[in-house]
């Protein structure tokens, strides 16, 4: 082994990734006593989406809305999501989602009051009462503070700028991983009792997404390999709006809180268009219908001459914009638009997969019983479509449940002894794109990201998704063609080349589970089957089988809401 | 366009060099749509951090004709020189061991000292303390401030505007009872010369010059301060 690593570190929990999900399993997982190592593609906090995230949290405190309750919120969520959640683990979110509030607060957090001792809270797009905590318009930064401070607090270690790329597996349970350690230019291998997976999503497949250069899809592939089942792949959430314009911030979110605030949209004729569509919720529908409709209009001829529609906020005082949507207005000045005096110009953003690792209750995979899952990364919770707030309520309450389960799996156990095979034909994968004259990982991905967007995307079909399959299979042959100059310190293109190998695969996972729900649901539209059909309330399971990837379908966890 | 860009990587290079590139320009074109660029269409591998694209997460600080500024905010200028940060060790190119600082944060016991949790009720928290704690707590710790503070450069004994910004976040949160007044003397609070360089290169615009006055009052106040 040790000819093969530059160096073995060894923990009782190891939690890949650095986000919230990653950072609050971390903080639970310590807690309960046991060595910690928490270990993050880019900067710990910093290259996640839980810094980005703007709008808020939901938590049924009622402190707005007195007669918001769990009760609604569940049913809020499971109607979201169009009654493919799994309704245990939506009790679950609507549970524990204030408690684990309260608990930010007590890590160092604050969000905005109404009076000293009751939060604000405001709408979020398919909620029928104002349940969404926040702070300002940056609710996930003010958040990741105080998970970083209590982190610090509690001791937990943490590995920045490590990308993991293989979990080993001995006889069905996980015995550790193999990383790329960029700042020392190390490949390692961690041993572990258990591993929590908190990755978070893959916008990054998407050639347009609100999402951070990281989220490549890491995790889903990692689970994948490792003989994981994956959920719901197909449901990939578009966010309303990005923006359009300059490129250069193609698909950065314009939080739905700026609809939150009374933001109009219009298109290219000035009709407000959202009537056409959900005329009793307008521009507050859930995302899946705003997302469609911006697409329809911007698509038949009626957008902007930069390919979006308008959001219009110059009807709000200066005051408001200023004081609840300052990253918004510091975001647009940046490109040369003032949104108290001018409107944005917007268009829908790859933003959240509600797919992911199938787990249990406990967070614990269904196939491995010592991985565990958490955040964007998991699926299940969100069904078709992930309301606005719901997933920083998600990164806490189950990131909490995951920390806690690993720990407790981890001192059940000892070390699993690593398989030496597995090791070496990880090191021989990683190694092999330092060979000769060749492709650069970027050309694959852009050709990649650009078939994900105009066949995987908004409107499917089955032509689009079989012709898309076979781009796949296509790229997939190009990635032999790679090579990568050599060396292991900051080498980004090493770290593109096995990012693309991962994005590859979950580009198949979305496609393949795609091409199966002959319907629209949710996020999923397919334009040759338009429909929602009661016979497909079925979710869709991802594996890898001996003949390559295993399609099929389950019956949903349903507890409570029957369709 | 032409940009020049640092290079070195000192696990296999003696020196530092420069190397100067073409871009193909666009309006409002950001500094790591530059470097992107070149790192695709020639291969160039240069080493450089990015997370967010929207200034949110302050991975992406570099010096800029010598000025700390966040690239994916920062328009790219014809003839433009990118280096890395300053006081902190070069990993490869533009990217720097923004680590090299997380003890010295450790040990300034960064977060909240109180006596028990209180987790069971919202607790009473009035907007003007909060409203006190925005601009604090709006730092995405990008070490722009860090790289470029006179004081910081000279003597490490000055633990830099960064660090006095979390001292500060704490000084000002109503529910921490540590004696944070300390930790600031002790990580050399009167060696800043209130300059104002680490509120000119933020990109939060946070005055840490000011806090680090206010924080000299308080222990004036409290008959901490040094003779």
């Amino acid at each position: 082994m040790v000819e093969l690593v530059d160096d073995v570190y060894q923990c009782d929990v190891l939690v890949i990734g650095g986000g919230g999900a990653g950072a609050r399993a971390a903080i639970e997982a310590r807690r309960h006593n046991v060595e910690v190592l928490l270990v993050v593609k880019g900067l710990f906090g910093r290259s996640g989406c839980t810094v980005m995230a703007e709008g808020g949290y939901n938590a049924a405190f009622g402190f707005v809305d007195p007669e918001d309750n769990e009760q609604h919120h569940f049913e809020d969520t499971v109607i979201g999501g169009r009654f493919l959640n799994n309704q245990k683990l939506v009790e679950i979110l609507v549970r524990d989602a204030p408690k684990r509030v309260l608990e930010l607060e007590s890590f160092g957090a604050t969000f905005d009051r109404i009076e000293p001792d009751k939060l604000d809270q405001r709408y979020f797009g398919g909620q029928r009462f104002r349940r969404t905590v926040h702070r300002g318009d940056r609710t996930g930064h003010e958040m990741m503070n105080a998970l970083k401070e209590e982190a610090y607090r509690v001791g937990v270690e943490v590995l920045e700028e490590v990308a993991i790329t293989r979990l080993l597996i001995n006889d069905g349970m996980i015995t550790g991983a193999t990383g790329l350690d960029l700042i020392h230019g190390r490949f390692l291998l961690f041993k572990a009792k258990a591993v929590v997976l908190a990755t978070g999503g893959a916008g990054r497949l998407y050639s347009i997404t609100t999402n951070p250069y990281q989220k490549t899809g890491d995790g889903y592939a990692l689970a994948y390999n490792a003989g994981a089942e994956l959920i719901d792949m197909e449901m990939v959430q578009f966010h309303p709006t990005g923006m359009v314009y300059p490129p250069s911030a193609s698909g950065l979110l314009v939080t739905e809180a700026v609809r939150g605030e009374g933001g109009k949209l219009y298109n290219s004729l000035g009709e407000r268009f959202m009537a056409k569509y959900d005329p009793e919720r307008m521009e507050l529908s859930t995302r899946d219908v705003v997302t469609r409709a911006i697409f329809r209009e911007i698509t038949e001829g009626r957008g902007t001459e930069h390919g979006g529609v308008y959001l219009d906020l110059t009807h709000v005082p200066d005051e408001v914009i200023e004081q609840k949507l300052g990253t918004m207005l510091k975001q647009f000045l940046d490109v040369g638009v003032d949104i108290r005096r001018e409107p944005m110009e917007v268009s829908p953003s790859a933003h959240h997969f509600m797919g992911g690792v199938r787990t249990s209750e406990d967070c614990r995979g269904t196939t491995i019983p010592n991985l565990f899952a958490c955040g964007e990364v998991n699926g299940g919770v969100h069904g078709a479509n992930r309301l606005g707030g719901n997933s920083l309520a998600e990164t806490q309450v189950f990131g909490a449940i995951a920390g806690e389960n690993a720990a407790k799996e981890a001192k059940r156990h000892g070390y699993t002894k690593v398989d030496y095979k597995a090791l070496e034909d990880e090191h021989e994968r990683i190694f092999r794109f330092e060979a000769g004259e060749g492709l650069l990982p970027y050309e694959v991905r852009s050709q990649l990201q650009r078939v994900m967007w105009e066949k995987v995307g908004i409107m499917r079909s089955r032509q689009s998704l079989e012709e898309a399959l076979r781009a796949i299979a296509m790229l997939r042959s190009k990635l032999g063609e790679v090579t990568v100059e050599s060396g292991l310190r900051y080498n980004l293109q090493l770290l593109a080349a096995v990012e693309l190998d991962n994005m590859l695969l979950v580009a198949e996972m979305i496609a393949r589970s795609a091409l199966l729900r002959t319907e629209s649901r949710g996020a999923h539209f397919r334009s040759d089957y338009p429909e929602e059909d009661p016979r497909w309330v079925k979710n869709i399971v991802v594996a890898k089988a001996a003949e390559g990837m295993l399609v099929k379908t389950v019956e949903p966890v349903i507890t409570k809401l029957p369709p | 366009m032409k940009i020049t860009v640092f290079r070195y990587n000192p696990q296999t290079e003696d020196e530092p060099r420069y190397e100067s590139y073409v871009v193909e320009h666009h309006p409002h074109m950001k500094i790591i749509d530059a470097l992107q660029q070149i790192n695709e269409r020639y291969g160039a591998n240069i080493a450089y951090r990015s997370s967010c694209r929207a200034g949110q997460c302050g991975s992406c600080a570099v010096l800029a004709n010598r000025k700390p500024v966040l690239a994916c905010r920062t328009d790219v200028e014809e003839g433009m020189l990118l280096e890395p940060l300053r006081n902190f060790p070069v990993i490869k190119d533009l990217v720097v061991a923004t680590q090299k600082s997380y003890p010295r944060i450790r040990s300034l016991r960064p977060y909240l000292h109180r006596g028990k949790k209180r987790e069971a009720r919202i607790e009473r928290l009035l907007a003007k303390d909060l409203k006190r704690l925005d601009k604090l707590k709006s730092c995405i710790e990008c070490s722009s401030c860090m790289s470029s503070c006179p004081s910081h450069t000279h003597s490490k004994e000055f633990a830099g505007p960064m660090l006095f910004r979390i001292i500060a976040r704490f000084v000002h949160d109503p529910r921490d009872n540590l004696d944070r007044l300390a930790i600031a003397v002790e990580e050399g609070l009167y060696l800043c010369t209130t300059c104002g360089t680490c509120r000119e290169v933020c990109p939060e615009e946070i005055p840490t010059n000011e806090e680090i006055q206010e924080m000299r009052r308080l222990v004036y106040e409290a008959n901490l301060g040094e003779e």
